[in-house]
C-alpha cells in the first residue's frame, strides 16, 4: 500500500510538474488577450491609414474588453515603425499596421532598413485597401485612359507625373503604368501627396496617381479629371470610375493596410486576431466609418495574408528593377 | 459678401466653447511665457505641439497661435517694468518703456503697449482675412521656380534679421544649409549623411534642433551668469494714459501696424524685425524725436504695434502658401501635418472652418489679451520672482518630454542635448541662432524647388527669369541684398542695436 501511495504521489507530482508548463502555455494562448495590445502605425497621425487603424483598434478593443492602442512611429516612409515592430516580442501584444509601401516597396529601394518583410513578419489579416485613381489636369484634352495613352505616345518627353515621393506607392503606380502601357513620363517627386496634388491643380504637372479619398473633392468640382481606378474591380462607393485594367489588362495597383505580427507568433493567436478582425470589419457601422475616411475594408486569413504579402513584395520588386530604380 | 460669410463661419467656430477655452489657454500661456525671460513662444510651442495631437485641428492651432501672439503682449510687460525683454521682439520697448516707468509713468506705457497691440492685432486679422484668399489663388500659379525665388528672398532677408556682423550671419545661414542636407534625397532616394542609421533617413529633427538651441541654449547661458541681483520693479500706479498720450500714439500705432504687417509676411521677418524697423522709423518721423530714449510714449506704441502686426501677419504665408516665414510658423506647419492637414494653398479651400476659425480666434484672442494684460499686470510681474533654480529644470523636463513624444523616439532627446550645446556655443561665439535655423528650414526648400524647376523645365535655367513672378521675386532679393550690405544701412543697424544695449 505504501509503495502504491508513493507511486501515486510521485506520479501526481510528476504530472503536476510535467503538465504545468503546458497548462500555462495553453492558458496563455486560450486566454489571449490578457493585457493591452499595441498597434504600431509607421506613419504620422492623421490621414486615411491612421484613421483606419484607429477605427479597427477601437473595434477590436471594445470586443475583447482590453485597451488597443495605436502608437505612431513615423519616419523613413514607414521604415522606422516597421523596423521597430519587427523587433517586438512575438507574443501577440505588439502588432504592426503593415503598409504595402513599407513592406513591398521600401525594401527594394532602401538599404539599412533592419527588417526583411518576408522573414520578419507573419500575416494576420488585411484590414483595408485605399483605392488609387489616375488623375489628369483638367485642361488636358483626354477623357479616357486610351486617349491618354495615345496622347502620351505623340511626345515621349513632354509629359510629367507627380508623386508623393521617390519610392512611394504613388510613384511606383506611375512606373507600373509606364511599363504596362508602354509610354514614357517624367517623374516629379514631391514631399507628400498634398503638394503633389497641388502641383497638378496648378497645371505644373500633367498626371498623378493619388488615393481616391484625397482627390475626391477636386474631382467633384472639376479641378482635376479622373480617368480610372487602380484596382481590378470598380470601387463600390464610386462606381462611375472605370478601372484602368479595363483598358490595360494587367494593370493593378492596390494600396493595402494589414495587421502583421513578428515571426514566431503562435498560430492560435494569429487565428484569434484574424477572426476578431473579420468580425469587426463585418459590422455595418465600422464599414461606414472606414469608407468615410477612404478605406475599403477587406479581411483575410493569416495564410492568405502571407500570400498577398509575398506576391506584393515580388511584384513591386520586378517593377522597381524594370524601372531602373536601383537599391540605394 | 463672401468675406462676411466666411467671417461668420469663422466666428461660429471661434466662439465655440471649447475653442474659446483653448484660445484662452493659449493666450494665457503665451502671456506667462512672454513675461518669463529665457522661455519663449518657440520653446513653448515646440513643447506643447505633441500634446495637441488629441485635439481637434482647429483647437490645437488656435491654442498654439494664441501662445505666439500672446507672448508679444507679455514680453512688453517686463520690458517696461523691469527693463528686461521677456521676448526678443520686446527689446526695443525697453528703451523708452523703462524710462517711462522710472518716471512713474509705467501705467500709460503699459496701456500704450496694450492698446497699440490690440489695434495692430485687429488690423492684421482683417488683413489676413482679406489677403489670404487672393493670395491662395495666386499661389496655385506658383510653380517651383517661383517658390525658389521666394526662398531666395527669405534667405537674404534673414541676413537682415541678424544684428551682428553680416559675415557671421552668412556663416550661420551656410551652417544651417549644410546641416539641412542630411536625410534622403527627394529625387533619387539616396541617403545623405545618414551614416547608415535608418533614424537619420528623414534628416535631423527640426523640432529637437529648435528646442535645443533656443530653449536649452538659453538656459545654459542664464546658468553661467549670476542672475541673483534683484531687479528693481517699478510700481504701477496710474494705469490710464492722458488724452495727450492718446493723441500722441495714434500715428505711431498706425505706422507701426503698417510696417509690421508688411515685414511679418516676409520669410525671415516677423515680430522682431518689425519692432526694430518701426522704432527707427518712428524716431525719424516723430515730432518728439528728441524725447526718444528718455521716455517717449511713441517709442513704446510704435514697436509694440509693429511686433504684434508682424507676429500675426507671419501667419499669412504659412496659411496661404504653406511656407513658414519664421521658426514658430514652421512648427505650426508641423502641427498641421501631424493633424493630417497638408499645409498649402488648399487649406483655405479644403478646410475653410480651420482657416476662418483661426482668423476669428486671433481677434478674440487679442481682445482677451487686452483684458488679461491691463488689470492683471501685478500678477505677471510676480512671476518674475520664481527662483530660476526651480524654473529651469521644469523647462528642461518639458522640452525633453515634448520632443520625445513627437516621434515616440529617444533619438529626439539626444538631438535636443546636442542642439542645446550647439546653441550655447553659438551664444558664446556671439553668433545668432536665427539665421542658422532659417537656413536649416529654407535650405531643403531651396534645393527641392530648384531641382524641381529644372526637372519640369527640362534643364532650362532661364526659367527663373522668364517667368514673371519669379523674375520679380529675384529682383526683390537683389535689391534687399544691396540694401542690407550698404555700409550706411549697416551703420544704422549697429546704431539701433547699440542703443538697445546702452
Amino acid at each position: 500500500m505504501r509503495s502504491n501511495a508513493i507511486a501515486r504521489g510521485l506520479s501526481i507530482a510528476l504530472f503536476l510538474i510535467g503538465s504545468h508548463p503546458f497548462a500555462s502555455a495553453q492558458n496563455q494562448y486560450d486566454s489571449y488577450p490578457t493585457k493591452d495590445i499595441k498597434i504600431i502605425a509607421p506613419f504620422p497621425p492623421g490621414g486615411a491609414a491612421d484613421s483606419a487603424a484607429r477605427i479597427v483598434a477601437e473595434g477590436i478593443g471594445s470586443e475583447w474588453k482590453v485597451s488597443v492602442v495605436v502608437e505612431n512611429a513615423p519616419g523613413a516612409a514607414g521604415g522606422i515603425g516597421t523596423s521597430k515592430a519587427s523587433r517586438a516580442k512575438p507574443d501577440g501584444y505588439t502588432i504592426l499596421l503593415g503598409t504595402g509601401a513599407a513592406l513591398s516597396v521600401l525594401p527594394h529601394v532602401t538599404e539599412n532598413l533592419r527588417y526583411s518583410p518576408l522573414d520578419d513578419f507573419e500575416g494576420v489579416s488585411l484590414v483595408a485597401d485605399f483605392p488609387t485613381v489616375l488623375l489628369v489636369r483638367s485642361d488636358l484634352p483626354v477623357n479616357s485612359v486610351r486617349q491618354l495613352i495615345d496622347l502620351l505616345n505623340t511626345d515621349p518627353t513632354k509629359y510629367k507625373f507627380s508623386s508623393s515621393g521617390y519610392g512611394s506607392s504613388l510613384h511606383l503606380a506611375g512606373e507600373l503604368f509606364k511599363q504596362k502601357a508602354g509610354v514614357n513620363l517624367t517623374h516629379v517627386p514631391f514631399n507628400g501627396a498634398g503638394p503633389a496634388l497641388t502641383a497638378l491643380l496648378g497645371g505644373h504637372v500633367d498626371i498623378m496617381f493619388d488615393t481616391l479619398s484625397n482627390a475626391y473633392p477636386y474631382i467633384e468640382d472639376g479641378r482635376v479629371r479622373a480617368l480610372g481606378v487602380g484596382g481590378l474591380e470598380r470601387v463600390a462607393t464610386a462606381k462611375q470610375f472605370p478601372t484602368i485594367s479595363e483598358t490595360i489588362p494587367e494593370f493593378e495597383v492596390t494600396t493595402w493596410a494589414s495587421l502583421m505580427v513578428p515571426k514566431g507568433t503562435a498560430q492560435t493567436i494569429k487565428q484569434k486576431l484574424s477572426e476578431k478582425v473579420r468580425e469587426v470589419l463585418s459590422k455595418p457601422d465600422v464599414i461606414r466609418r472606414l469608407e468615410r475616411v477612404g478605406a475599403s475594408p477587406k479581411f483575410t486569413t493569416p495564410e492568405e495574408m502571407d500570400v498577398i504579402a509575398k506576391e506584393s513584395f515580388l511584384k513591386w520588386g520586378e517593377v522597381v528593377k524594370k524601372a531602373g530604380l536601383t537599391l540605394k | 459678401m463672401d468675406l462676411i460669410g466666411n467671417l461668420g463661419l469663422g466666428f461660429s467656430v471661434g466662439l465655440h466653447p471649447w475653442n474659446l477655452a483653448y484660445c484662452f489657454a493659449g493666450v494665457l500661456l503665451g502671456t506667462v511665457v512672454g513675461v518669463l525671460p529665457g522661455l519663449g513662444p518657440l520653446a513653448t510651442v515646440a513643447m506643447l505641439l505633441p500634446l495637441t495631437f488629441g485635439l481637434e485641428p482647429v483647437a490645437s492651432l488656435i491654442m498654439l497661435a494664441g501662445i505666439y501672439y500672446g507672448s508679444q503682449y507679455g514680453g512688453s510687460t517686463t520690458a517696461i517694468l523691469v527693463n528686461l525683454p521677456g521676448e526678443s521682439a520686446s527689446a526695443v520697448t525697453t528703451i523708452d518703456g523703462y524710462q517711462m516707468a522710472l518716471k512713474g509713468r509705467a501705467g500709460p506705457a503699459l496701456a500704450a503697449a496694450a492698446l497699440g497691440s490690440f489695434f495692430a492685432g485687429t488690423v492684421a486679422t482683417v488683413l489676413i482675412a482679406v489677403v489670404a484668399r487672393p493670395l491662395t489663388a495666386l499661389a496655385l500659379s506658383f510653380g517651383p521656380a517661383e517658390y525658389f525665388s521666394l526662398m531666395v528672398v527669405g534667405l537674404i532677408s534673414s541676413i537682415a534679421l541678424a544684428s551682428g556682423s553680416i559675415l557671421k550671419a552668412i556663416a550661420m545661414i551656410c551652417l544651417g544649409l549644410l546641416l539641412s542636407l542630411t536625410g534622403t534625397d527627394i529625387y533619387t532616394g539616396t541617403p545623405r549623411f545618414t551614416f547608415g542609421y535608418v533614424e537619420m533617413l528623414d534628416g535631423l529633427d527640426f523640432v529637437a534642433l529648435a528646442v535645443g538651441i533656443y530653449g536649452i541654449g538659453e538656459i545654459l547661458r542664464n546658468l553661467e551668469g549670476s542672475n541673483g541681483a534683484p531687479k528693481v520693479i517699478a510700481t504701477v500706479t496710474n494705469l490710464l494714459p492722458t488724452r495727450e498720450d492718446l493723441k500722441r500714439i495714434v500715428a505711431p500705432v498706425i505706422r507701426g501696424t503698417a510696417i509690421g504687417s508688411m515685414l511679418g509676411v516676409l520669410p525671415g521677418g516677423g515680430a522682431l524685425l518689425s519692432s526694430f524697423v518701426a522704432y527707427n522709423v518712428e524716431k525719424k518721423t516723430s515730432r518728439n524725436s528728441a524725447e526718444f530714449g528718455n521716455g517717449a510714449i511713441e517709442g513704446v506704441a510704435a514697436p509694440e504695434a509693429a511686433n504684434n502686426a508682424g507676429a500675426q501677419t507671419s501667419f499669412i504665408p504659412m496659411l496661404a502658401l504653406g511656407i513658414p516665414s519664421n521658426v514658430v510658423m514652421a512648427l505650426m506647419i508641423g502641427a498641421m501635418i501631424m493633424q493630417g492637414i497638408q499645409p498649402g494653398p488648399n487649406v483655405v479651400v479644403s478646410n475653410p472652418e480651420l482657416f476662418w476659425g483661426l482668423i476669428a480666434s486671433m481677434w478674440i484672442g487679442n481682445a482677451m489679451l487686452v483684458i488679461l494684460n491691463l488689470p492683471l499686470i501685478g500678477l505677471w510681474v510676480s512671476l518674475l520672482r520664481i527662483p530660476y533654480d526651480i524654473l529651469f529644470p521644469a523647462i528642461i523636463a518639458f522640452c525633453c518630454i515634448g520632443v520625445y513624444s513627437v516621434n515616440n523616439s529617444a533619438s529626439g532627446v539626444y538631438m535636443v542635448t546636442i542642439a542645446g550645446l550647439i546653441g550655447y556655443l553659438l551664444i558664446k561665439l556671439e553668433c545668432e541662432p536665427a539665421p542658422f535655423v532659417l537656413g536649416f528650414i529654407l535650405g531643403p526648400m531651396l534645393e527641392e524647388h530648384l531641382r524641381r524647376a529644372m526637372l519640369i523645365s527640362g534643364g532650362d535655367i532661364t526659367v527663373f527669369v522668364t517667368r514673371p513672378i519669379s523674375a520679380f521675386l529675384l529682383a526683390i532679393a537683389t535689391i534687399t541684398l544691396f540694401v542690407v550690405s550698404r555700409p550706411f544701412v549697416q551703420k544704422q543697424r549697429e546704431e539701433v542695436f547699440m542703443e538697445e544695449e546702452g
